[in-house]
């Protein structure tokens, strides 16, 4: 694992890709999550059949951070997201995250990451940014994130 | 009483929403997140929360700020899934007890090619009136033709 601090994050790291299944369970799943109630998520859509939250991956910037980076302290400070297709149940998605910048302010360490899933027709679904706030210093712990 | 999509201008209100967070809540999100495990995080556990400098578990923000997604399709409908645009800043600490309130004000409605560009800024409001998220959408809305804000 990496080591997790603004020095070490790399701006233009492709965090790579995971290809997500769009099912029943997992509407289900994140629907519960977040309390999300929409009848379109737990019936048939304009769209056709049942829908995912368009939020559905807003989990997958940190999953994939911290498959590579041994995180710590980070705190969500900023979240974007633009939505340009629905994601029916049965869908295959590819969701890929890169790290794209990273600054100081405020004499704190800033990072960005963005977020881009492409569905099996490879029509962009949504994109995401998500951005925290890092240690400058690298902190030691023996507990883990 | 929520205005149609197809009436709404600058200066109306989005439906007021209430959600109480409870650590049940901040749970069953951290084990969606950890793909079903119950890993105590500083989301769950007091002691991993006060290790991390925290005044106890924490709520995810990305949980809070889906709120904001789900109140703009409750308002915009199927627009908000292929034009929806959102912008969130997470200010302050959402913690287990906390009652959130949702208010948003249509700011902007502003002509664009394929209609009109709804603008909206939102605010989720915790039980002391302090600003806990804020954040900027947009929509489309085709073919209105009113045009203007």
């Amino acid at each position: 694992m990496k080591v997790f601090d603004y020095e070490h994050l790399e701006v233009g790291e492709d965090l790579g890709t995971r290809s997500i299944a769009i099912t029943d369970e997992l509407i289900d799943d994140y629907r519960a999550a977040v309390g999300a109630t929409h009848e379109w998520y737990s019936q048939s859509s304009p769209f056709g059949r049942r829908i995912a939250p368009p939020t559905i991956f807003d989990n997958e910037c940190l999953r994939m951070l911290d498959a590579r980076y041994a995180r710590f302290g980070s705190i969500h400070a900023r979240q974007a997201w633009s939505f340009l297709k629905p994601v029916p149940v049965g869908s295959t998605v590819q969701v890929n995250v890169r790290i794209v910048d990273k600054f100081v302010k405020r004499d704190k360490g800033w990072f960005v990451m963005e977020l881009t899933a492409t569905d099996q027709d490879g029509d962009t679904v949504c994109r995401g940014r998500h951005t925290s706030v890092v240690s400058l210093v690298r902190k030691v712990t023996a507990h883990g994130a | 009483m929520a205005p149609e999509p197809a009436d709404v201008r600058e200066g109306d209100k989005l439906t007021e929403r209430t959600v109480t967070i409870t650590q049940e809540k901040v749970n069953r999100y951290s084990r969606f997140a950890l793909d079903g495990r119950d890993t105590p995080n500083i989301h769950t556990d007091e002691t991993k929360a006060r290790l991390a400098g925290l005044p106890g578990p924490v709520a995810h923000g990305r949980h809070i700020a889906s709120f904001f997604s789900e109140a703009m399709l409750a308002e915009f409908g199927a627009p908000w899934l292929t034009s929806g645009s959102l912008e969130v800043t997470l200010t302050k600490l959402v913690l287990p007890g906390d009652t959130l309130t949702l208010r948003g004000t249509v700011v902007a409605v502003v002509p664009v090619e394929s209609g009109e560009r709804v603008q909206v800024e939102m605010t989720l409001v915790n039980q002391k009136g302090e600003t806990v998220l804020s954040s900027h959408a947009s929509v489309v809305r085709r073919g209105s033709g009113r045009g203007g804000t």
